[in-house]
C-alpha cells in the first residue's frame, strides 16, 4: 500500500481531523504530532517527515491512513 | 492467551512447562518462584473473575501461549531509549516498571519519542505495592529468567508470535473531558508536579485553584490524542507550598479538561467492553479500584492486576489496557 501524499499528510498534522477507527499506536502518533506542531509550527516540515516515515515503516498505519 | 489466579505451586509447576508467563503477584511469592520464562510486577490488587480483590496469597498468571518465544531484557533509566530495539518481526512486547522509580520517571517523559517505539504493540504496567505500604515500600519487578529483582529499572518481554497470529491493543477509558465550555488547562513544563496552570488562558497557582473551586480531584485531567482519551490523575493538592503533583506527567502545551464525573465504575466498564476481555492480557488502574470501589465487582470480562500506572505505548492513568492476540491458525 503506497502511503498517502505530502499535501494529505500535512492536513492530517494540522487539522483535527476524527481519527478513529484507527489503531492505537497511529492516533496516538499523529496526536502527539498534533501537539508539537500546534506548539511551534515551524516544526511542521520536521513531522511531516516523521509520519511519512512512520507510515512507510509500518503497513498497518498505512492502513489506518488509507481511511482518510 | 490464558488468564489464571494460581497458588505459588501450580504457578511453580506451570514455569517448570516452559511457558511464557507474565505474574503479577505480592513480590515474596514472586522471589519464591523458580526461574524460567517470565516476567513479574509486585501487585496485591487484582480484577478476577468474582470481582475485585486485594490477594496476597495468589499469583495473577497470564500465559502466552501463541508466543514460540520470548526474550527477556532488564532497562534501566538510560537504556530505555532503546526498548524497540528488541522488537522482534511480527512481535508484541510487555514492559513492567517499578512504581516511583528512575525508569518510571524516564518512560512517562520520553517514551513517545523513544526511537521505534510505535512499530508493534507495546503494553505494560507501573508495579506497585500495598496502599498503607506506599512511601514505606518499594514496588518492585522481576526477571524470571535469572530470579532478580529490580526496584529501579524496568523489565521487557520481547514475545515473538507466529505468521498466523496478530497482536493488537487498545485502551478502555470511562472518562470524558469536560465540555468545550469547561476550564482548559495548559502547563509550561512537563512533569510529575507543577506550581502553576494556564487555566483558560490564566496563569494561576494550580493547587490554589483546586481548593477555591473544590474540584474532584479523583476525576483526571484527560488530554486529547488524536481521538484516544489519555488521563493525567492527580496525586495529591499541597496548598500549603502551592504544588500538585500528578501520577503521570502532564505535557507541555497540551490541553487537558478535567473528566467529567463517572456515576458506576463497574458498570460502565462493562457498558463499554460489551462483554469482550476473556483471554485478553489487561491491567487496570488502582485509582479505578479504590475510587470505583470495584471491591468484589467485575469490570466486564477484563481481569488482570489493579497496577499503578498503566502502559499503552505511553504511560496512562486511570485506563484499562488490553492486548489481544487473534490466531488464524
Amino acid at each position: 500500500m503506497s502511503a498517502p501524499d505530502t499535501n494529505t499528510i500535512r492536513s492530517l498534522i494540522v487539522s483535527n481531523a476524527d481519527l478513529s477507527g484507527m489503531s492505537l499506536a497511529t492516533r496516538i502518533f499523529i496526536g502527539r504530532l498534533r501537539i508539537e506542531v500546534a506548539n511551534n509550527p515551524s516544526c511542521l516540515p520536521d513531522k511531516i517527515a516523521e509520519l511519512s516515515g512512520f507510515v512507510g515503516t509500518n503497513a498497518f498505519a498505512a492502513t489506518d491512513l488509507a481511511l482518510i | 492467551m490464558k488468564n489464571m489466579l494460581l497458588t505459588v505451586a501450580e504457578t511453580a509447576a506451570l514455569i517448570e512447562t516452559g511457558a511464557i508467563l507474565s505474574l503479577a503477584a505480592d513480590p515474596d511469592l514472586l522471589a519464591s518462584l523458580p526461574k524460567g520464562n517470565w516476567i513479574g510486577g509486585s501487585s496485591v490488587y487484582f480484577l478476577t473473575d468474582t470481582g475485585g480483590a486485594m490477594l496476597r496469597d495468589r499469583v495473577f498468571c497470564t500465559q502466552f501461549s501463541d508466543a514460540s518465544d520470548a526474550d527477556i531484557q532488564v532497562l534501566s533509566a538510560q537504556t530505555l531509549p532503546n526498548l524497540a530495539q528488541g522488537y522482534v518481526p511480527n512481535g508484541a512486547t510487555i514492559v513492567l516498571i517499578p512504581a516511583f522509580s528512575p525508569a518510571h520517571e524516564a518512560f512517562a517523559l520520553g517514551s513517545q519519542t523513544y526511537t521505534g517505539l510505535f512499530n508493534q504493540p507495546l503494553m505494560g504496567w507501573i508495579a506497585g505495592v500495598h496502599l498503607d505500604d506506599v512511601g514505606r515500600k518499594a514496588a518492585q519487578v522481576f526477571n524470571g529468567r535469572t530470579g532478580q529483582s529490580h526496584e529501579a529499572e524496568a523489565v521487557a518481554m520481547y514475545l515473538t508470535l507466529p505468521n498466523t497470529a496478530q497482536a493488537s491493543i487498545d485502551i478502555v477509558n470511562l472518562f470524558q473531558p469536560g465540555a468545550s465550555d469547561s476550564p482548559s488547562f495548559q502547563f509550561e513544563t512537563s512533569g510529575f508536579g507543577a506550581s502553576t496552570a494556564m487555566v483558560n488562558g490564566q496563569s494561576v497557582n494550580l493547587a490554589q485553584y483546586i481548593d477555591e473551586n473544590a474540584l474532584d480531584i479523583r476525576l483526571p485531567l484527560v488530554a486529547d490524542y488524536g481521538g484516544a482519551m489519555v488521563n493525567v490523575a492527580i496525586r495529591a493538592v499541597d496548598t500549603k507550598a502551592g504544588h500538585v503533583s500528578f501520577f503521570a506527567p502532564v505535557v507541555a502545551g497540551v490541553t487537558y479538561r478535567q473528566a467529567r464525573p463517572v456515576a458506576d465504575y463497574a458498570a460502565s466498564f462493562a457498558q463499554q467492553t460489551q462483554g469482550a476481555g476473556a483471554g485478553e492480557y489487561a491491567c487496570n488502574c488502582i485509582l479505578n479500584y479504590v475510587y470505583g470501589e470495584l471491591e468484589g465487582k467485575t469490570t466486564g470480562a477484563f481481569t488482570g492486576p489493579a497496577t499503578f500506572g498503566e502502559i499503552a505505548y505511553m504511560l496512562l492513568n486511570q485506563t484499562l489496557v488490553r492486548l489481544d492476540i487473534q490466531n488464524a491458525a
